[in-house]
């Protein structure tokens, strides 16, 4: 090239040169949020690793209904699909949490709600739409075309075994005692008084029928016999939605609205799914405002319901820790 | 940076033709990308929103990256790509963000800081009057010092026209520090 910059002007290139660089704490600061990032999308990796079997598990304890099991894995197995539902669901809490907050934390979230509403659209790629893009390439086969919720079965077919009267709530055949009936730790949602409806719902849940309501759509379900489906009972897609904007509520410190949407969560969805993920978030949000005890209560039930369960660790590092 | 290695990088992408890991490559080529968005008119207040979502990018489709052109060129596109991202978001959305358009504080000479800020502001107030791809070609060749061949992959211009556009921006960029040294 010929031409050349005169010299004012390369005097002007050169210092901006020099002084253009990011500080070490920007570097350090964007590293920090970038690896926050990903680990919302790891954690829903987790999850989505997790889930068969969990599904497994409740079919042994019986809380899962063979007959739903089947489908429930088909459904869940279809990795690419639930991964994106998975990220919709991240992506929605950011939204909640941007449509209701104010602040820098806001605009940080608000940004997050700018790149979902174009992700779909944009020619680039879109940081933050796919998870399942960011996660190895996954080993399980993307199950072909829509899966079908499975057909919902009246509840007395469904778990013939469990006999039937919902509002009153009898002991939980494959967990250890009810919450009710437990003397010393007080019950997670006690300073959340509960609705009738919610407290029907809630034995629904412990008699293995709340779980018909996760597979489908939440205008698919039949109202059963019993009278136990709400007409705000949601699926499994508007649940994970819920638990994501728990968790994200955890993560930006708003522990009070965290739990909020898990009693939303559990007023709108008493099943089995996600329960795990329910105490968990539960334990960390009761955590971060400092209700040592009833964060240790919540990761007892935890316990209790799968022993073995993957979010011990997490739960080791939080206040519920190991007294 | 003294950061340990975090188990979310349990994640990191199969390196094929690139040969760094993450981490490493962020190391070495974050001030690059960070630079770049500057160059590209990302205004300061979204800055740390828009390297993000660089090496979010990068993290997704490192694995991708075959070597085919340098790895500058390829952060450079990538940054162009989010910058428009950000660009269609704050037009259609009709954000108004503060543009601080001064340098961030430093850590280093304050007359050097101060100089680096009044030129950095002249440079600025150059590139807010070019279109979206003089843009890039004058970060990526006047500023960042990448070879014509290098814009061109950068931008996805031909070479031909990468050569015009950057004789044309040195012209225009001449005049105009003139024009503002005699206006001072």
């Amino acid at each position: 090239m010929k031409e050349e910059s005169s010299p004012r002007a390369n005097d002007v290139l050169r210092r901006v040169r020099g002084s253009a660089d990011p500080r070490p704490q920007d570097e350090a600061r964007v590293l920090t949020r970038v690896e926050q990032r990903l680990g919302m999308i790891s954690e829903i990796a987790a999850f989505r690793a997790s889930v068969p079997r969990r599904i497994n598990a409740g079919a042994r304890r019986g809380t899962v209904p063979a007959a739903v099991q089947a489908p429930l894995q088909r459904l869940l197995g279809a990795a690419p699909r639930v991964g994106l539902w998975a990220a919709f669901g991240v992506n929605m809490a950011a939204i909640g949490y941007g449509l209701g907050t104010r602040g820098g934390r806001g605009r940080e979230v608000r940004q997050e709600v700018a790149e979902v509403t174009r992700a779909p659209a944009a020619a680039t790629p879109a940081p933050f739409a796919s998870p399942a893009a960011a996660a190895p390439p996954p080993a399980v086969v993307p199950v072909p075309a829509v899966v079908p919720a499975p057909a919902v079965t009246p509840a007395p077919a469904v778990t013939p075994a469990v006999p039937a009267p919902v509002v009153v709530r009898p002991p939980a055949p494959a967990r250890s005692a009810p919450l009710s009936e437990s003397p010393a730790p007080p019950a997670p949602l006690s300073e959340r008084p509960r609705s009738p409806k919610a407290a029907a719902r809630s034995a629904a849940r412990d008699e293995g029928l709340g779980s018909e309501s996760l597979l489908a759509p939440a205008a698919a379900v039949a109202p059963s016999a019993a009278g136990t489906t709400e007409p705000d009972s949601i699926g499994l897609r508007e649940a994970l939605q819920l638990l994501e904007r728990a968790r994200a509520a955890v993560r930006l410190g708003t522990a009070g609205d965290a739990l909020d949407w898990l009693a939303q969560l559990e007023r709108r969805n008493p099943g089995v799914l996600l329960e795990q993920e329910r105490l968990v978030t539960r334990a960390l949000a009761l955590c971060a405002l400092g209700e040592v005890a009833q964060a240790r209560d919540a990761r007892r039930q935890l316990e209790r319901l799968e022993p073995e369960s993957i979010y011990r660790g997490q739960l080791d590092a939080s206040c519920a820790g190991k007294e | 940076m003294q950061t340990t290695p975090s188990s979310i990088f349990q994640f990191e992408p199969t390196v094929r033709a690139a040969s760094l890991p993450f981490r490493a490559l962020y190391e070495q080529h974050f001030a690059f990308t960070w630079r770049t968005l500057r160059y590209l008119g990302v205004p300061e207040a979204q800055l740390d929103d828009a390297a993000q979502e660089v090496w979010l990018v990068v993290h997704r489709r490192y694995g991708e990256f075959e070597g085919r052109s340098e790895l500058k060129t390829w952060l450079f596109s990538i940054a162009i790509n989010v910058e428009r991202n950000l660009q269609r978001t704050r037009r259609r959305r009709g954000q108004l963000v503060p543009l601080p358009d001064d340098l961030p504080a430093g850590y280093g000479d304050p007359a050097l800081e101060r100089e680096g800020s009044e030129a950095w502001a002249l440079v600025r107030s150059f590139i807010d009057t070019l279109d979206d791809t003089r843009r890039a070609v004058f970060g990526a060749a006047l500023l960042e010092g990448l070879s014509a061949a290098e814009t061109a992959q950068a931008t996805g211009l031909d070479l031909p026209t990468v050569y015009h556009r950057i004789r044309a921006l040195r012209r225009s960029f001449n005049r105009w520090v003139d024009s503002r040294e005699t206006e001072s």
